[in-house]
């Protein structure tokens, strides 16, 4: 039997501690009463006693660690069981939580307000750099987590800048039609707000189309152009899926839409899910969706705004990358018909790569990010 | 989305709804906390709970209103507003008073529609604490909320999450039906995230807490922390519990726990309430009318023993559902030498 020790709550305020000395080794015998370790908390120094007799096997915080209510201080058991299982239960264990997160590199939430719209963002990385910075736009329903595996590796090399779209995540929901125009246009009052002069641009499925009209409008500031899993090349969404996303509620329903996004279907998660739902009970949300597939979507699953010539004139700055199983939008077909780019497929992928594939995604925008960070504006002409 | 208390969330929920829609109307003992009094303070602590704090201060004497210590006037006052239009959401403190507001909710409020033939709604809240732990004793510890559910016409919510607690209020206030609220009193000081906007969590949903394989864990309330700690404890053993929790007991999502229990073949139910004819013993009913030849094992049940809660700490920390009990009796499913849980009848 193996039992863990973790940082008590003394009194009602009590949230972290600090660990000030252990009083036995790895390795002694202890008894019920023991005193262990020496914590201190906000308001109180005490010793903190054994509950078990047995033998302190493992201490997992050290002296002068700052541990919360809840974390795991040690594991006790008795001298017969292996230590391959003490370790594996360790292993086992959710990291602590006091202590996880240097400070200043994490994500960082903010607002601004851009037009009738309240724009939710994440923002990583050192502004302090000479790359030039991106900004990454999610997909329909998504929202700045769709990149979580991506903005931090990103952000090793660069300010990144994940935003929640109007109607979607933290953002405000409020929306006039929910078209193109309008959902581009309130990226660009966000590029427009945080005075990036010139950035690289990634969209994934109804973000790409997005990034695609920012990138036609006006080029010169865009360095590169990345298209994920993109909507509007001319490749049909599935129309079951968009009017599935939109009325899903029920956890089944929700875990159902959800499992057509990723060629892996045990990456949906039951936090997934939940986080999903959390999405779409939010007032706003559903009305919001629906206005967004009614401006956007034929009733075929075909693109409202459809310019066959819209990757012509953009050069060899642009990456595309698509999963070969995707579900949503079939491709395979069709893509290799546009010319002049850099198009990627990659296997075991379905609709969202940047999280199934996610280094391959990632090592794709580094390099598309680090051959054009230095060059000039895209020489290609706009409208 | 930030981290929130329990208890605060509820006052979000009071507070935000109030600013929405202007038929929300609170009344309760004490709810602006303390106006009148001596001290001078007049809202000293937003009502015994601490949940209506600062909601008389912005919504004023005719939405927030102060009660005599009538629980039959409160329920009465709330069945009239009901009826004629408002949204009330009355409070009762302790939901251990039922009792002398009981014709008004049992034999009034929850008919009304029925009666009427469809053409009456009774779109009210009754909120109010459940729960022991307290060191509160006998009179002021119990979670009648299996009473609650054995009446048709009533909605009946145990929260277990600050983000539940929330979405869920909001759906009371917003549901045409009568609807009873019980906060554990000993969850308001538990933190969790929760949006800041307006969001509403759909009746007869359960949430799955924690996936697992090994066996189901239904709980409600603070019994899903307890049935957290003993899938923690069972971890350890290398037992994978799945920690279900219904969050409504009326309506009751009883498809989502006989899938669970389809799929992990054993099942327990932790229930606060009582030993005998409680909410455990509801669904254990139910899930074996579904499961009766899946399951590897009789359904367990952790409930409290058929007493009074006492007021000894000792003893009423005995009394209460523990990990340690719920761990036990999975064990005991899990071996296969089922036996009744130490705490039941």
């Amino acid at each position: 039997m193996l039992h863990l020790l973790r940082v008590p709550k003394w009194g009602l305020s009590m949230e972290r501690a600090n660990v000030l000395v252990w009083l036995q080794e790895e390795g002694s015998a202890v008894e019920v009463g023991t005193g262990l370790v020496e914590i201190e908390s906000e308001k109180i120094a005490n010793e903190l006693q054994s509950e078990h007799s047995g033998v302190l096997r493992s201490i997992l915080a050290p002296v002068g660690m700052m541990v919360a209510v809840g974390d795991p201080l040690a594991v006790i058991a008795s001298e017969h069981e292996s230590d391959a299982l003490v370790e594996e239960f360790v292993r086992a264990l959710p990291r602590a939580s006091a202590t996880g997160e240097v400070e200043g590199t994490g994500p960082k939430r903010a607002q601004i307000r851009v037009g009738p719209h309240l724009v939710s963002y994440l923002s990583l990385g050192a502004p302090q750099s000479r790359n030039l910075p991106v900004v990454l736009v999610h997909g329909f329903g998504g929202d700045a987590t769709t990149w979580q595996l991506n903005a931090p590796v990103l952000a090793a090399q660069r300010s990144v800048f994940a935003l929640d779209l109007p109607g979607h995540g933290l953002s405000s929901r409020e929306l006039q039609s929910g078209s193109l125009e309008e959902l581009s246009g309130a990226v660009e009052g966000f590029i427009a707000a945080l005075a990036l002069n010139r950035f690289h641009l990634v969209g994934h499925s109804l973000g790409s189309a997005i990034a695609l009209r920012i990138a036609r409008k006006d080029s010169t500031r865009i360095a590169s152009l990345s298209l994920l899993s993109p909507v509007g090349l001319g490749i049909p969404v599935d129309p079951g899926f968009i009017d599935g996303f939109v009325r899903a509620e029920s956890r089944k329903e929700v875990k159902r839409v959800l499992e057509q996004l990723f060629e892996n279907g045990s990456l949906v998660t039951p936090e997934l899910i939940e986080k999903v739902q959390q999405g779409k009970r939010l007032d706003g949300a559903r009305q919001a969706l629906e206005k967004i597939a009614a401006s956007n979507f034929l009733a075929d699953g075909g693109f409202v705004a459809y310019d066959p010539n819209a990757l012509l004139d953009l050069g060899t700055r642009t990456l595309i990358i698509a999963g070969a199983v995707d579900r949503v939008i079939a491709f395979g077909k069709g893509v290799e018909a546009a010319h002049n780019m850099q198009l990627s497929v990659l296997p075991r992928a379905g609709h969202m790569p940047q999280i199934e594939a996610a280094q391959a995604v990632n090592r794709l925008l580094e390099e598309a990010f680090t051959a054009h960070d230095d060059s000039c504006p895209m020489e290609t002409n706009t409208e | 989305m930030t981290n929130k208390t329990f208890r605060a969330a509820i006052n979000e929920a009071l507070s935000q709804e109030m600013h929405r829609n202007p038929d929300v109307v609170l009344m309760g003992e004490d709810i602006r906390g303390g106006q009148g009094g001596t001290a001078g303070e007049v809202e000293a602590w937003g009502g015994v709970l601490g949940a209506t704090k600062g909601l008389w201060a912005t919504f004023g004497s005719s939405r927030v209103i102060d009660t005599p210590i009538t629980e039959s006037a409160i329920l009465g006052l709330a069945a009239g507003a009901a009826l004629t239009g408002l949204r009330p959401v009355a409070e009762v403190m302790f939901f251990d008073f039922i009792g002398v507001c009981l014709d008004a909710l049992y034999n009034q409020i929850a008919k009304f529609r029925y009666m009427f033939g469809g053409r009456a709604c009774t779109p009210l809240v009754v909120r109010g604490m459940i729960g022991a732990g307290m060191r509160a004793a006998a009179q002021h510890s119990q979670s009648p909320y299996h009473l609650f559910t054995s009446i048709p016409g009533l909605k009946v919510v145990v929260p277990s999450s600050p983000y539940d607690a929330k979405g869920l209020l909001v759906q009371a206030i917003r549901d045409d039906d009568p609807v009873i609220f019980c906060e554990h009193k000993g969850l308001y000081d538990i933190k969790g995230e929760v949006p800041d906007d307006l969001y509403t969590i759909p009746f007869g949903e359960a949430r799955i807490v924690r996936s697992g394989k090994d066996v189901t864990i239904v709980a409600l309330g603070r019994m899903v922390h307890q049935a957290l700690a003993a899938a923690d404890i069972l971890a350890m053993e290398r037992i994978s519990a799945e920690v279900v929790d219904p969050r409504t007991t009326s309506p009751l999502d009883l498809e989502t726990i006989v899938e669970s229990g389809e799929k992990c073949r054993r099942m327990i139910v932790v229930d606060e309430s009582a030993a005998r004819c409680g909410f455990a013993h509801d669904v254990a009913a139910a899930v074996q009318g579904e499961l009766y030849g899946a399951l590897l094992a009789p359904i367990g049940l952790v409930t409290p023993p058929h007493t009074p809660i006492p007021f000894s700490p000792v003893l009423e920390d005995a009394w209460i559902p523990s990990a340690a009990a719920i761990a036990k009796a999975v064990r005991a499913t899990v071996s296969g030498e089922q036996r009744r849980s130490a705490a039941g009848v």
